[in-house]
């Protein structure tokens, strides 16, 4: 479903992924944790498209398509997703008014009918329910004024609408408490399916007792390091980065 | 002779010729205090401080020839509220067109009329032509007193509301001719007057719309005053209003400005009684050589009063746009709480914003703030909409869009925060 295959990326003058290799197969969730520094934010940002991260060498081949040639919303379109680790604030997008925009961007873009407002609707409340997101949110500008919790919750909202084959969750943990951590948490897992795979950035384990990977990867340094199961997360909460930091120096 | 001068001359001949024999004394003499005025002062040129920024050279070639009368079909208008019951008036060059319109509140304290209408059968609007607005040091308001025909004139009486009132001003230019529209918005004790006005040009000619508007908010009483300039291309629009609001008052005002060549919108409030309140709001979009200025200048003569100004601005193309507000405070008006704000989109390496905003604060204890801002749109934003599949183009409309409504956030009533919305989306898929 996706390969990646000896992934150079520089940013600026900095080159920060130095040969990332990385495979994940339909239906998987991947979990990448490493240091502050890693190039985990960098990963992301080249899988949706980002400018400014510039691919130096290497390959990214996702459903038998060259994935670097895409713009970002045709990326979208595909069927990537990022979930942003700091969402953005946009002053005066409605929130229903950007959603709508997005989920009947991406269903023209698979050919499928375009919703009208009351579909649409209707659609969009089947998922709030499950993420406890009101009306009264909907309403509200995009991101503004939102609760480090409600941010998350609304970017697993986008995630749920947009019915992606690989969402990449970047930090999705990072500002959340424990309870907004747990709705997050069981929103994506019950968006989980054999159809769908998924690749969780995070630093913590925390996330990870929610989302449980089928593989786990350190990345140190701009590169894999490490890989093993579920494991291998509890691992590294309990002995740190340390040792990889000095391996890949 | 510089063209502004030029122009002075010949919009002076043609007031002087103008037969204006048969109207009433007061009327003449208000008239040629305007010309008076006019003379004194002329066209103004880019010395005066506030003209620094809209060079009124761009009158070049126009005559002073009053623009003529004619005729326009009813399946040439359309009306922003078409589904609610509205008073619906229309003028054309400035002259009420009366088969085109439609008054249904009449009567009992409420007075609708065309100004030519009052001008003629009674001395009632005496009591407030001119004596709203000033002409001195005003030289576009005092060329269109020299030059009060007609426009729209309403009052309301105590405790009277009426059903919201759509006015269109039609120019059909020909041979870079004039008119002056002159109206009067008059709220009396508890009174609510909605308006709205649009201003609308037929054909590709040149013509000069020199409006001037007189608006009273008298005690207790509420005026909602919204406009939308979609002159036509070569059109220039320029307008002049003066309101006064007294105590516990409000005038509103919601300016959408996305047409002709040359629009100067001028609007001076007093809030001369307790607790006098205003409200300015405008949008202006421009693209191509538009050029779009709206000058604000708003004043705190007694204490208690408070005024907020919240202007946006995006300009494509090489297009220009002006800000300028400027908020006095009078000595003794302790308690004033003013606020401006001006934010501006550029959407084009050529495009262009002069913005100036100005305190003059003479009292001691005052909040006033004001804040300008001139910028790109936010990369980080486009990409953030674009990762969510939606493209780069409509991407870009949704973010301005959404940055130009916010400054409608103070509009209550939905029907007209609509017809804005739809205003500004229309033009961002041209």
């Amino acid at each position: 479903m996706l390969e990646i295959n000896n992934l150079h990326v520089n940013v600026g003058e900095t080159e920060i992924l130095k040969g990332l290799n990385l495979k994940i197969n339909a239906g998987e969730v991947h979990a990448i944790m490493g240091p502050n520094g890693a190039g985990k934010s960098t990963l992301s940002y080249v899988l949706s498209g980002r400018v400014g991260y510039e691919v130096t060498k290497g390959s990214i081949i996702y459903q038998g398509k060259n994935l670097l040639d895409m713009e970002p919303e045709k990326r979208a379109g595909e069927g990537i997703f990022l979930a942003f680790q700091y969402p953005v604030e946009i002053p005066g997008v409605s929130t229903m008014n950007f959603l709508k925009a997005a989920v009947n961007s991406v269903r023209k873009y698979r050919g499928k009918k375009e919703f009208d407002a009351m579909e649409f609707l209707k659609f969009v409340r089947e998922q709030t329910k499950i993420l406890n997101i009101s009306d009264d949110m909907l309403k509200r500008a995009v991101n503004v004024g939102f609760s480090g919790g409600e941010k998350k919750r609304a970017e697993v909202l986008q995630m749920a609408v947009l019915d992606p084959i690989l969402a990449v969750l970047d930090e999705t943990d990072s500002g959340l408490d424990v309870d907004a951590l747990r709705i997050v948490g069981e929103g994506v897992t019950a968006l989980r399916s054999s159809e769908r795979s998924m690749l969780v950035i995070t630093h913590y384990q925390r996330l990870l007792d929610y989302i449980v990977p089928d593989v786990v990867h350190v990345l140190a340094s701009g590169k894999i390091v490490d890989t093993g199961d579920k494991n291998l997360a509890l691992e590294l909460e309990k002995n740190g980065y340390e040792t990889y930091s000095e391996a890949a120096a | 002779m510089s063209h502004v001068a030029e122009i002075t001359r010949s919009l002076i001949n043609e007031q002087s010729v103008m037969q204006f024999s048969k109207s009433k004394p007061w009327l003449k003499s208000l008239r040629s205090d305007g010309i008076n005025a006019f003379i004194k002062d002329g066209l103004p040129d880019t010395n005066i401080e506030n003209w620094k920024y809209t060079n009124l050279n761009q009158l070049n070639g126009v005559t002073g020839v009053r623009s003529p009368k004619v005729v326009v079909n009813k399946n040439q208008i359309s009306w922003l509220l078409n589904e609610v019951e509205t008073n619906q008036l229309v003028f054309v060059n400035g002259y009420f067109q009366e088969y085109l319109s439609k008054i249904i509140d009449v009567g009992q304290g409420i007075r609708i009329a065309p100004l030519c209408d009052e001008l003629v059968n009674s001395d009632f609007i005496h009591n407030y032509l001119g004596k709203i607005g000033s002409t001195t040091g005003n030289p576009l308001f005092a060329l269109n007193t020299a030059f009060i025909e007609d426009g729209c004139s309403i009052v309301v009486e105590d405790c009277k509301s009426v059903k919201p009132l759509e006015v269109i001003y039609i120019s059909n230019g020909s041979n870079a001719t004039c008119h002056h529209p002159r109206n009067i918005i008059v709220a009396r004790n508890n009174a609510e007057i909605n308006i709205i006005e649009r201003h609308i040009g037929i054909g590709d000619e040149v013509y000069v719309s020199n409006g001037a508007t007189e608006i009273l908010a008298e005690d207790y009483s509420t005026i909602n005053h919204y406009r939308v300039f979609d002159d036509a291309v070569n059109g220039i629009n320029l307008s002049s209003v003066r309101a006064v609001v007294k105590d516990y008052s409000y005038y509103n005002s919601f300016v959408l400005s996305t047409g002709g060549r040359l629009n100067r919108c001028e609007i001076n409030v007093a809030c001369a009684g307790e607790r006098a309140n205003t409200s300015l709001s405008g949008v202006y979009i421009a693209r191509d050589k538009q050029h779009m200025d709206h000058t604000t200048s708003i004043e705190h003569l007694v204490p208690n009063t408070t005024s907020v100004e919240n202007y946006r601005g995006a300009l494509d193309g090489s297009a220009r746009g002006v800000f300028q507000g400027s908020i006095v405070v009078a000595e003794g008006a302790d308690g004033t709480d003013g606020r401006m704000s001006n934010k501006n989109l550029l959407l084009s390496p050529k495009a262009e914003v002069n913005a100036k905003p100005q305190l003059e604060i003479y009292a001691d204890d005052v909040q006033c703030a004001h804040g300008c801002t001139t910028g790109e749109l936010d990369e980080e934003a486009l990409f953030y909409l674009r990762s969510r599949g939606i493209s780069e183009k409509n991407a870009r409309a949704i973010l301005v869009e959404g940055f130009l409504n916010e400054a409608f956030s103070g509009i209550q009533e939905q029907t007209i925060l609509n017809v804005f919305h739809k205003k500004i989306r229309d033009w961002m898929v041209i």
